[in-house]
């Protein structure tokens, strides 16, 4: 029972997204990214607990019993964020400053050699349509991502990346292979 | 069409019936004699007691060169029984249904496998992140790690596509605790490159003062599609091996400073010999033709490649 109620919570809490929308331009920069911490760990924390029920997969020499246990991780997330939808995580104040880490990155010569990087045999451009919980295609490559720029975002618990699918920043749950959340044209 | 139960098979006659069948299965590939692959010159010093290795890049198309350069390399295993080989990624293209973990890995390495060669992996741009629980790939279930196959030997095995402060710190820590007298690292993207994506100039300025730092010896990329050997920089060797299954030919660019030697006219794979304080590689091409070969002296004495 308490896992259930406890999951319950965790939905809602992720679900709280769109209060802080008129927000945008007043929420301290501190206070944003606390607030990140916060729905990120909330993410992680219900990923885990749907992963407790299914056993979290160690190695194993069947690729068939990782697509399964990815599948399987990525249903009942899917299932349990039926609802989820793009700035959820990436709340209007949150986002705003997010584009304020990357601009540096994003200016001048510095700028060119970022956007770079970013498309050097990643997502062709235009990328491809994709979802917030939505599976990322296994077909298309997963592009690098600077390492000073990593640098400059904000941690992220096990397992969860940020990416970029042509200009837009995305959220990648790596064990589930989800789109959690994304920021549209983040370095355009 | 049901693909044929591989792993019953007799290893050569495997190779042999599965790449027929694949032509089925995948729809690509044209069966290809494994058995009559002839191995190649090898001409590595092969002393007793010796850490033996092969470097493979950019393999997992499940194409036609995939499995000759496996053949090949297979047939030089032969003569030179390497104990590992280390995948410096995009060890999956495309697609990676359970099936493509078979056509683009172990079939073709089928009778390395066989014979009890370890695969070391590290992930590529066109690698999903769940590779790493891929047994066969030796990743212990990590993006980036570490092995340590003879007491003066230690590899790091890195994911370059995501090169996070968690990973950076990881890295440090493992090369300064580390007493091996060689310390080599493997990735995917090159630091130094005369190819169509160049050199990683950030992730040089990011790697290449912890490598300095700590003594890394030498490094193993792949990316590019070819083979590129590059002048020592800072006392660190780089290679650049991403031709086991695509090539991009006449790509090199030969006037980059650090150009030293290339081989972009056909697949290849590596061989790699360490003997105490020396290293000694031997680039042999899908056609069995060595296209480089020379010795590296660990950075105690004066390094020297010929
Ligand atoms: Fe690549």
């Amino acid at each position: 029972m308490t896992s259930k109620y406890s999951l319950v919570a965790l939905v809602m809490l992720l679900a709280l997204p769109g209060c802080a929308t008129r927000e945008a331009r007043t929420v301290p920069d501190g206070v944003a990214l606390a607030d990140f911490d916060r729905r990120i760990k909330a993410y992680a924390a219900l990923r885990d607990e749907l992963e407790g029920g299914a056993g979290r997969l160690t190695e194993t020499a069947e690729p068939d019993e990782i697509a399964a246990a990815e599948r399987a991780l990525a249903a009942r997330i899917q299932e349990a964020r039926a609802t989820a939808r793009r700035a959820d995580i990436f709340t209007p104040p949150i986002e705003r400053r997010f584009r304020s880490l990357l601009n540096p990155h994003l200016r001048g010569v510095r700028g060119q050699n970022t956007r770079g990087i970013i498309r050097d045999e990643g997502p062709n451009a235009g990328g491809f349509p994709f979802t917030v919980n939505g599976s990322y295609p296994k077909q298309q490559p997963l592009g690098s991502v600077p390492p000073d720029l990593l640098a400059s975002l904000p941690p992220l618990p096990e397992d969860l990346e940020y990416r970029f699918i042509d200009k837009h920043l995305i959220l990648r749950d790596a064990r589930a292979n989800l789109i959690v959340d994304f920021i549209p044209n983040a370095i355009s | 069409m049901r693909c044929l139960p591989l792993r019953r098979l007799h290893a050569p006659l495997a190779v042999l019936v599965a790449v027929a069948a694949l032509g089925s299965c995948a729809g690509r590939v044209d069966p290809i004699e494994v058995a009559t692959v002839p191995a190649p010159e090898v001409t590595l010093p092969m002393r007793p007691g010796s850490a033996r290795f092969a470097v493979l890049g950019d393999t997992g198309t499940g194409g036609s060169a995939q499995y000759r350069v496996a053949a090949r390399l297979a047939a030089a295993h032969s003569r030179f029984p390497f104990e590992f080989v280390l995948l410096v990624g995009d060890n999956l293209y495309g697609s990676e249904r359970p099936r493509d973990y078979e056509t683009k890995f172990a079939v073709p390495y089928k009778p390395l496998l066989d014979a009890g060669v370890k695969f070391y992996a590290s992930l590529g741009n066109h690698d999903d992140t769940n590779q790493i629980l891929y047994k066969p790939f030796n990743m212990d279930g990590k993006r980036f790690y570490t092995f340590r196959p003879r007491a003066n030997l230690r590899f790091f095995a890195l994911d370059s596509n995501y090169m996070s402060p968690e990973q950076l710190e990881w890295l440090e820590k493992g090369l300064s605790g580390s007493t091996s007298d060689w310390k080599i690292a493997f990735f995917h993207h090159p630091l130094y490159s005369g190819g169509r994506h160049g050199s990683d100039i950030r992730l040089r300025q990011t790697l290449e003062p912890l490598f300095v730092k700590h003594a890394v010896d030498v490094v193993f990329c792949g990316h590019e599609h070819y083979y590129e050997r590059i002048a020592p920089q800072k006392g660190i060797y780089y290679f650049t091996t991403g031709g086991a299954a695509k090539l991009r030919q006449g790509d090199i660019d030969r006037s980059a400073d650090f150009h030293v030697a290339g081989f972009d006219d056909g697949y290849h794979f590596m061989l790699v010999e360490i003997d105490r304080d020396e290293l000694h590689f031997q680039v042999i091409s899908d056609e069995g033709r060595t296209v480089d070969a020379g010795m590296i002296r660990r950075r105690a004495t004066p390094a020297a490649a010929s």
